[in-house]
């Protein structure tokens, strides 16, 4: 996005914070709790990565700096959702059922949940997604339809 | 403790790492040319966020809940302990994903 919109030096800056940050936190995890540590500092650094990523992004885009967590708030309630009905059905199952069919049922719990948090939270968001991931259209290859139909409108917009 | 922890990694980013190759190809040549002809970057970014968050979201936190049973059915009882790195690192691989997005070139 930052290359695209002519700003390569935020991707630069990204990747050197990045690289400055992570491998710290991965070191002192590992040291002080070993695997549980290795991976439990991903989840605390890579936020902050992660905003500072969204900062330089909207920055270089001329977007406010918190309108790109905006579009996450739907997708990251659904999934909490979807995370706390598996919860419940793995903790129910738990010792009373095989671990196969355990997963089994969780998986499809976790769907439906999902879908379902999805749809009440972003209703359009849900449909422009269910799209992009659908089958592909006549004529195209079927990589992201939602990228196509957006360059279409592009294109018309440009010809108009 | 590194192979566990090598073991994590595959299977978390595992949503990731397609998903992010077909990304890559597809946005740069569109966001070059939506900004090479004074398009709003802004609005397609917006969107691609939403849409992006939408399948990692579902798919990498939906493989950290699911850790345990599916690393004790896929790789066997001795691989258990991979399951908590995975459960992290699936966790926030959605922010891989979105931050791969930003970093599109």
């Amino acid at each position: 996005m930052t290359s695209a919109a002519g700003a390569p030096r935020a991707s630069t800056i990204e990747l050197a914070f990045a690289g400055l940050l992570l491998p710290g936190a991965v070191f002192i995890g590992a040291q002080l709790t070993g695997c549980r540590g290795l991976g439990l500092a991903w989840p605390l650094a890579y936020p902050i990565v992660y905003l500072a990523s969204n900062a330089l992004t909207c920055n270089a885009i001329g977007h406010p700096k918190l309108h790109g967590l905006l579009p996450l708030a739907a997708p990251v309630m659904a999934a909490s959702t979807m995370w706390f009905c598996i919860w419940v059905i793995s903790w129910q199952l738990s010792g009373s059922a095989p671990v196969g069919l355990s997963l089994v049922i969780q998986i499809i719990v976790g769907a439906i949940s999902y879908l379902a948090a999805f749809h009440l939270l972003a209703p359009a968001l849900a449909r422009d997604a269910i799209a992009d991931h659908g089958p592909p259209a006549s004529g195209t290859n079927g990589s992201s339809l939602s990228m196509m139909a957006i360059q279409a409108k592009f294109d018309a917009n440009a010809r108009r | 403790m590194f192979g566990y922890y090598n073991v994590a990694a595959q299977l978390a980013m595992l949503p990731a790492t397609k998903a992010m190759e077909v990304i890559n190809r597809v946005t740069f040549p569109i966001l070059s040319r939506v900004h090479a002809e004074q398009g709003s970057l802004q609005t397609i970014y917006t969107r691609l966020l939403g849409l992006v968050a939408a399948y990692a979201f579902g798919t990498c936190w939906g493989l950290a809940a699911v850790a345990p049973e599916l690393v004790v059915t896929v790789l066997g009882d001795k691989w258990l302990a991979a399951s908590v790195p995975m459960t992290f690192l699936a966790a926030v691989a959605p922010l891989r994903m979105l931050s791969a997005l930003s970093t599109t070139r």
